[in-house]
């Protein structure tokens, strides 16, 4: 019987560890406009914006315009980095980061790439 | 097509075995080993044609075109093997089919065993033919894609086999579990073999795991040696489960009530191994919505084989309930028995964080709005957790086995904790969590030496456990104890940094301008930072400089200027356009064929300063989806032009301007310099947990 208490009361002590691990901690998926509200680390998927100047390099960031599929709101994002490897293939991007004075400024970017079976599947 | 076919034949032939070998009697198991034997040389077949198309650049297949380039260093095009799923996957069922002749053509091995051991084989056929590397490529291309500059490290080369090996071999531990479980076997001999192999395992995982953080330290140039990322995650947790299996098993031995929990880490160990793969190979990680987990194929194939794998298990366990032994897994509290109990729960703990961090984009979706965690996450909560690993660790070390133990004296781990926080405040650290995680580190390093001393430990448990409390404690010197700044650095002028004399000397192009080099002296000592560049002259990757001494790494990694002095110029035929200072006329263009889809095409541009004139012809060698081009000199190498582009309708050209070469080599720069306190240390621990772990194999 002790012994139950006990895995209880460790168990819920290792839940309240893991809630306050995750507190502050958490990114959430959001469209651009709530990205540019936000006050912590977001996710933001978008479309590169054709209309912007073109992606390039300014000092080390890599910065280009990314686009709201839904929406349609831009805005510019400096990557910390250089132009990740398939950036021109790109279907999607995702960056990763928080909105200040004007930018995003992301330490990660994910390219989602078309994927040759999907589109052999499309075709059948 | 000659691919898929071994492919197919490796699965039917695994099929077979797996029924030969099942049949009760035995009468079969001669074939059933033919049968494994056909299967192996399939699998060598499949692999050794993939090899094949990498060497012999067949951009036709799908997967060669994607990572692989006609150009690639021969190195590059055999790693290219392994840099995606699809050839991980074969690479995956090449080891488990090589692991098998360990096992096939031992007369005493049992039936069950190879019929479980090549029934998850056919689960790895099943995975690599569902999402195969023969498929071939859709619309053809003259040239492959290339493999990623980053991955072109010999360190990242090597990285993903001695991953993979470690991930194959876990699946003997599993098996040697079901095995026991089928046969209720409750002796200690399968506990002896799955020990051995599960240690191999482990010490190939661990060391794939250091030549990651290795690699991302010594080419990715942030700074640190692990970032959380899910994809070094999903390595970690099998080996912190690994740990577990092995610790636990070691309570099993003498209490052998503790069989539940060794049977019970198998499953999860090779579960999660699927699980991590599945993660991060399917490619859900890289989209946002958890549509593309329904949408891959691949993606449910392998949830699938990770249920079957799993829950098999799990019911297994649950039917054999009854027949495992009861009683106490551990005699007392002070005792070697309950402190790894202990350990392993803090391990259990520490992956089920790393899991739950890891999976929370796919999680989150589940049950409301899309999220995933940053590392502050991991780093908040696994760092108490390790402190308290370490004090576990310290007392099970000092405990022997057994109800009435003795405990052996703590003044010499004592002095070791005091030691390390000593060292750790000289360093420069000043936080309490890290000062007690470099403290507990080296106790429990002191209580291994001490355990050793005493025969409660072996010679291979004494270099792991020293090696681990190394590593941690260099974690923390080298993370906590970096100090970092941002200086901008003119070529000649002595710096003093962070007490070290920094001399920035320029930069250097290398013969062919793939690389570009930024050259330091630190104390006198020269070291280079490099920038491999693209065919088209743009950035591809960057590594940073790093001046290693006993003390620890000065680590410079520059930031290219905003302006590089490169401007580009549109111009219009038979037009004058004026940029810096001189004037430029595009006057004509020609094509050349070069075969095999390429043409030269050379524009040809007058040039002047206001007095003299010259004709400069710069080219740019165009296949269908892009070019590449050099710069060339005019007036002396004065000035450089790059033709980077040219109209369909050749009324138009883009130009590339870019200063002297000697100027660009002299720009300023500015750099983050970090100093990595006793990084050495940590690469020395890994190794040490490696061969520790190696050594332990032997009895």
């Amino acid at each position: 019987m002790n012994r139950k208490i006990l895995l209880i009361v460790l168990a819920l002590a290792f839940v309240g560890y893991v809630a306050y691990g995750l507190m502050d901690s958490v990114t959430p998926y959001v469209g651009i406009a709530e990205a540019k509200s936000a006050t912590g680390n977001v996710q933001v998927k978008g479309v590169l914006d054709k209309s912007a100047p073109a992606p390039h390099m300014e000092g080390g960031d890599f910065v280009f315009s990314l686009q709201d599929e839904e929406t349609g709101e831009t805005m510019t994002v400096h990557y910390h980095g250089m132009k990740p490897d398939q950036f021109d293939e790109a279907v999607h991007i995702v960056a990763i980061g928080s909105y200040r004075e004007g930018a995003f400024e992301s330490d990660k970017l994910l390219i989602k790439c078309p994927s040759k079976y999907e589109s052999m599947r499309g075709k059948s | 097509m000659a691919g898929t076919i071994c492919l197919a034949l490796t699965l039917a032939f695994s099929l077979a075995a797996l029924l030969l070998f099942a049949e009760r009697s035995g009468r079969f198991l001669k074939y059933g080993r033919y049968a494994a034997l056909l299967a192996f040389l399939s699998i060598l077949g499949a692999s050794g044609y993939l090899l094949f198309l990498f060497l012999t650049n067949r951009f036709d297949i799908a997967y060669v075109a994607s990572y692989s380039s006609a150009e690639l260093p021969l190195i590059y095009k055999v790693s290219a093997f392994w840099a995606g799923q699809q050839g991980s996957f074969l690479l995956w069922l090449l080891i488990h089919g090589t692991v098998s002749l360990c096992f096939c053509f031992r007369q005493k091995t049992d039936g069950t065993f190879l019929a479980l051991y090549l029934f998850l084989q056919a689960l790895l056929a099943i995975l690599v033919l569902g999402k195969s590397p023969f498929a071939p490529q859709e619309v053809l291309v003259q040239d492959g894609a290339g493999l990623n500059p980053l991955l072109q490290d010999p360190w990242m080369a090597i990285h993903p086999p001695i991953i993979f090996i470690g991930y194959a071999l876990l699946a003997v531990p599993l098996v040697y579990s079901m095995t026991a479980l089928l046969h209720r076997d409750t002796e200690a001999l399968w506990l002896e073999r799955a020990r051995k192999w599960a240690l191999i395992a482990w010490a190939f995982l661990g060391a794939g795991i250091a030549i990651g953080g290795y690699w991302a330290y010594k080419v990715l140039g942030w700074g640190g040696f692990w970032g959380w990322d899910p994809v070094e995650n999903s390595s970690l947790v099998p080996w912190l489960l690994t740990s577990i299996f092995i610790h636990v098993l070691a309570v099993a031995r003498v209490r052998r009530a503790a069989l539940p929990l060794v049977h019970l880490s198998a499953i999860f160990t090779f579960s999660l191994v699927l699980y991590g793969t599945f993660l991060t190979r399917s490619g859900i990680l890289g989209d946002f919505s958890v549509h593309s987990f329904a949408g891959t194929s691949i993606g449910l194939t392998i949830a699938v084989v990770n249920a079957i794998v799993l829950l098999g298990g799990l019911v297994l366990l649950t039917m054999r309930a009854g027949s495992l032994p009861k009683g106490e897994v551990y005699p007392a509290h002070a005792s070697r028995e309950f402190f790894l109990l202990l350990g392993a729960m803090l391990l259990v703990f520490l992956s089920v964080l790393i899991f739950l961090g890891m999976s929370m984009p796919l999680l989150s979706q589940l049950v409301g709005k899309g999220a995933a965690v940053d590392t502050s996450f991991y780093v908040r909560t696994a760092m108490p957790l390790a402190i308290a690993l370490m004090l576990v660790a310290a007392g099970a070390l000092l405990y022997r086995y057994g109800k009435e133990a003795r405990r052996e004296s703590l003044k010499v781990p004592l002095v070791f904790l005091i030691l390390g926080i000593l060292a750790a405040f000289g360093v420069g650290i000043h936080e309490v969590l890290p000062l007690l995680l470099a403290g507990a580190a080296l106790m429990a390093g002191g209580a291994a030496l001490l355990s050793w001393r005493k025969r409660l430990l072996r010679v291979g448990g004494l270099v792991a456990h020293v090696g681990l409390s190394f590593s941690l404690f260099a974690m923390v010197l080298a993370g906590s104890g970096s100090q970092s700044v941002s200086e901008e650095f003119t070529v000649g002028e002595p710096k003093n940094i962070l007490g070290h004399e920094i001399i920035y000397k320029g930069q250097e192009f290398a013969e062919d301008y793939s690389e570009k080099h930024y050259v330091y002296t630190v104390d006198g000592r020269e070291v280079r930072a490099l920038t491999k560049l693209r065919k088209s002259g743009e950035d591809a990757a960057r590594e940073p400089a790093i001046d290693k001494t006993l003390t620890g790494d000065v680590y410079i990694a520059p930031v290219p200027p905003k302006d590089m002095g490169r401007t580009e110029l549109l111009l219009k035929r038979g037009r004058t356009s004026f940029g810096d200072d001189y004037a430029y006329r595009f006057e004509g263009v020609a094509y050349e064929p070069l075969g095999a889809g390429k043409t030269r095409v050379t524009a040809d541009v007058a040039v002047t300063d206001g007095e003299r004139v010259e004709h400069a012809t710069p080219t740019i060698e165009a296949t269908t989806d892009g070019g590449t081009s050099q710069p060339v000199d005019v007036f002396g190498g004065a000035r450089r032009l790059r033709l980077t582009g040219v109209s369909g309708d050749e009324q138009q050209i883009r130009l590339e301007l870019l200063p002297s070469l000697a100027e660009e080599e002299s720009q300023p720069i500015n750099a983050s310099v970090s100093t990595k306190p006793f990084i050495w240390v940590l690469w020395l621990g890994c190794l040490m947990v490696c061969g520790g772990t190696l050594l332990a194999v032997r009895r």
